[in-house]
């Protein structure tokens, strides 16, 4: 298990983090630390499984080669911002004078994070969708060091392979328990979500807010069980965020974070179309801004990493690759009138989305109130933009959903759990308002 | 008296805060939700309501102060209980506090989180402005739902983690097996009896995805996140044609776990008489092997628990 966590440390310090360290030097130091540990599985997984299609078997030292081969040119182009962070790290350590508001605020996060550890460094993969399939096909890439016995059927490439992967490093490694990764995604949330509101409000506030996006229950849930929600969550909300950070800040850096987080997101889960709300704002944005280049900037980090899975699973599948998913224009269309339908939807979304969000929502509904009443706040107005062009496309989505499948109505715990990734960007609102 | 100096010697703080306290007790001691049911407003209300007063109004009154002094040495003793109830109950199992004591630890909980809330007020309501301006009521109605969401959440992950860290400390020993086994219970047991007891290259037939055996034994995906890399086959209630198959395959003998209605009498697979090479049965309390047969003809026995192997 040593040498699992090892590995991972690694990627996280030889990939993610000079990533990191090339596409947002400006940053913070909890940005690029909260995001490593997401970038750099994010990329060697998808090297991996490419590595993999080149011919490459999973083993431990094609993986370690693998890693070699990345992280060496990552370290060598990031060598003097390695050490610059290095520094810059230790100097902001010694003069972190906390006050002791913000060492209880520390105390709760440790408290949470070390259980989160301790739980999934102790429990085996147990939950059944990930026994079944995530996990699954993690076992089956280790041991047969191919990714072909694994696709028994349609349902074991009908999600990407990230997750699947991370185990398997996990196996490759000698480890049995690789739900630690899961800890790791937790606490990269919590890092991350610091770092983007550290960017605009006090320490003292950022740590707050940070407490009470980790202390909700289907996030800190999420963080002992291996289902790929909680990534999925961590790499859209923060991408999506980081939308925000790149028109505040005008660095074309978090363009680029944005476009990487997103894509990984759909490297999680292909089939929530969640990233078409991200490339629409970026769309809008570079309009507004009249810098249309950026959306080509977006579109060219984005799209490969998208599209590499979807072709290879429209290839296993035998199909040309088809966004709508099975439904047709003139069928969406024609539905879109039918209003008894969209108000099934509406309830649906009511009793399994936003009843268990509970009162943040409300709390969100009222800061956008706020948005218009005070006018020193229409600065925030591209977040809560951002945050609303995704609860379009969840309402929709679900309209779309209705469509393809006749039970549609009976997954509402999936629909709660997919909408899980709406929490860190309530919290942020809420944050930069108050 | 103006109305300050009013409201600063009045006791309606220090009242709801015990009215709370009141609250949260009867829900621990009686069952969660009590308090709801009896008078429509649950506890978890009073409890948000009461921190948001305390955060909104002014607590600087010597009454407030000496409430405060008590919460601390409340907190302190109410924390080392439900620390020290949560350790009986990691040592030894799930609802045994309940089941001896009688108090509700998911009860108890909201005790310990109300005086941890009312103890970081008391030490940090400077840290939190008591309006913004500009915001009017709208901002007491931010702060009364952000606590809600607090109410909802805090007290539901403390207890998942205590419990969780509870149970690990006394188990940390056990191996991978036990851990598991703890997790599916018997499924676990069979599923190592079967991969025990057949080779990797076997095609095991398995009962079909409906009535008793719907999510375990018929479940192909799920079972072969078990028993990978053997080939898993579905078949139906009545196998149809017992000579198509070919030599090192195994039907597994699978009582089901799921109930059945309206027909309680579905339970055991196969249903039909089977002439086999062997059949090995599971001891009911492990995954090891209680008898042999060989040569054998099988056939569907009584109402009784039987989980075996039938090797063609």
């Amino acid at each position: 298990m040593i040498l699992a966590v090892v590995f991972i440390i690694l990627i996280i310090l030889g990939i993610g983090l000079p990533v990191l360290l090339v596409i947002v030097p400006k940053s913070n130091f909890f940005i690029k630390v909260g995001f490593s540990f997401p970038i750099g599985i994010g990329i060697f997984t998808l090297m991996m499984f490419l590595s993999n299609l080149l011919g490459f078997r999973f083993s431990l030292l094609n993986e370690f080669l693998l890693f070699l081969l990345l992280s060496i040119p990552l370290i060598f182009i990031a060598e003097k911002r390695i050490k610059d962070f290095y520094i810059d790290s230790v100097r902001m350590f010694r003069h972190s004078n906390l006050s002791q508001f913000e060492l209880t605020m520390l105390g709760i996060l440790a408290f949470l994070t070390v259980t989160s550890f301790v739980n999934t460094f102790y429990w085996p993969v147990h939950i059944w969708d990930s026994l079944v399939l995530y996990d699954f096909r993690g076992h089956v890439f280790a041991s047969t060091g191919l990714m072909s016995p694994a696709f028994i059927d349609g349902y074991y490439y009908s999600y990407p392979l990230l997750t699947s992967l991370a185990h398997t490093i996990v196996y490759l490694a000698g480890g049995k328990y690789p739900q630690f990764l899961y800890s790791l995604f937790y606490l990269s949330l919590g890092l991350g979500f610091y770092g983007l509101l550290r960017e605009f409000v006090s320490r003292k506030t950022s740590m707050l807010f940070t407490t009470l996006l980790l202390s909700t229950g289907l996030i800190f849930y999420h963080s002992l069980l291996s289902l790929t929600n909680l990534p999925y969550s961590v790499y859209l909300s923060l991408g999506a965020i980081c939308i925000y950070l790149w028109d505040k800040k005008k660095e074309k850096g978090y363009l680029i974070l944005s476009a990487l987080l997103v894509g990984l997101s759909t490297w999680t889960r292909s089939t929530e179309p969640f990233w078409m709300a991200i490339l629409f704002v970026v769309f809008i944005v570079s309009i507004y801004r009249r810098k249309i280049w950026n959306i080509a900037v977006y579109s060219l980090v984005f799209f490969p990493i998208r599209e590499v899975w979807k072709v290879f699973q429209n290839s296993l599948m035998g199909k040309v690759a088809s966004t709508a998913g099975g439904v047709s224009y003139a069928k969406f269309l024609a539905a879109s009138f039918d209003f008894p339908q969209w108000g099934q939807i509406i309830i649906y979304l009511f009793k399994n989305v936003v009843m268990p969000w509970g009162a943040i929502f409300v709390v969100y509904i009222l800061v956008t109130i706020s948005l218009f009443v005070l006018k020193t706040q229409k600065k925030f107005f591209l977040i809560f933009f951002i945050t609303y062009a995704l609860l379009a496309v969840l309402i929709v989505g679900t309209f779309g959903l209705s469509l393809i499948e006749e039970d549609w109505y009976r997954i509402g715990d999936a629909a709660q759990r997919l909408s899980m990734l709406f929490y860190p960007l309530f919290v942020y609102c809420i944050a930069l308002v108050l | 008296m103006n109305l300050k100096r009013l409201y600063q010697n009045s006791v309606l703080l220090p009242v709801l805060i015990v009215f709370t306290y009141f609250c949260l007790i009867v829900d621990t001691v009686k069952y969660p939700g009590a308090v709801e049911n009896h008078f429509f407003i649950g506890a978890p209300v009073f409890f948000a309501i009461t921190v948001t007063l305390l955060l909104l109004l002014d607590t600087d009154s010597k009454l407030m102060k000496l409430v405060f002094k008590a919460n601390t040495i409340f907190l302190t003793v109410i924390s080392l209980i439900y620390i020290v109830l949560n350790l009986i109950e990691g040592a030894n199992f799930t609802n045994y506090i309940l089941n001896v004591y009688h108090i509700h630890l998911d009860g108890l909980v909201y005790v310990v989180i109300f005086s941890l809330f009312v103890f970081l007020i008391s030490k940090f309501k400077s840290s939190f402005p008591g309006s913004i301006k500009g915001l009017g009521l709208l901002y007491p109605a931010i702060v009364l739902a952000v606590t809600f969401f607090m109410v909802d959440n805090v007290p539901y992950i403390t207890n998942m983690a205590v419990s969780r860290d509870s149970y690990i400390l006394f188990h940390l020993g056990s191996s991978y097996d036990d851990r598991m086994y703890y997790q599916w219970g018997i499924f676990y047991q069979y599923m190592i009896f079967v991969r025990n007891n057949t080779p990797t290259d076997a095609t095991i037939v398995i009962p079909p995805e409906e009535g008793a055996w719907l999510m375990g034994t018929g479940e192909p995906n799920f079972v072969r996140a078990f028993l990978y890399p053997r080939t898993i086959t579905p078949e139906s209630i009545n196998i149809p044609n017992l000579q198509a198959f070919g030599p090192n395959t195994y039907i597994l003998i699978a009582w089901g776990q799921e109930e059945c209605n309206p027909d309680s009498g579905c339970h055991g697979w196969p249903r039909q008489d089977i002439k086999v090479q062997k059949i090995i049965y599971k001891d009911p309390n492990s995954s090891s092997v209680i008898e042999t047969e060989t040569n054998a003809i099988y056939k569907l026995g009584g109402s009784q628990y039987v989980y075996g192997l039938i090797e063609l």
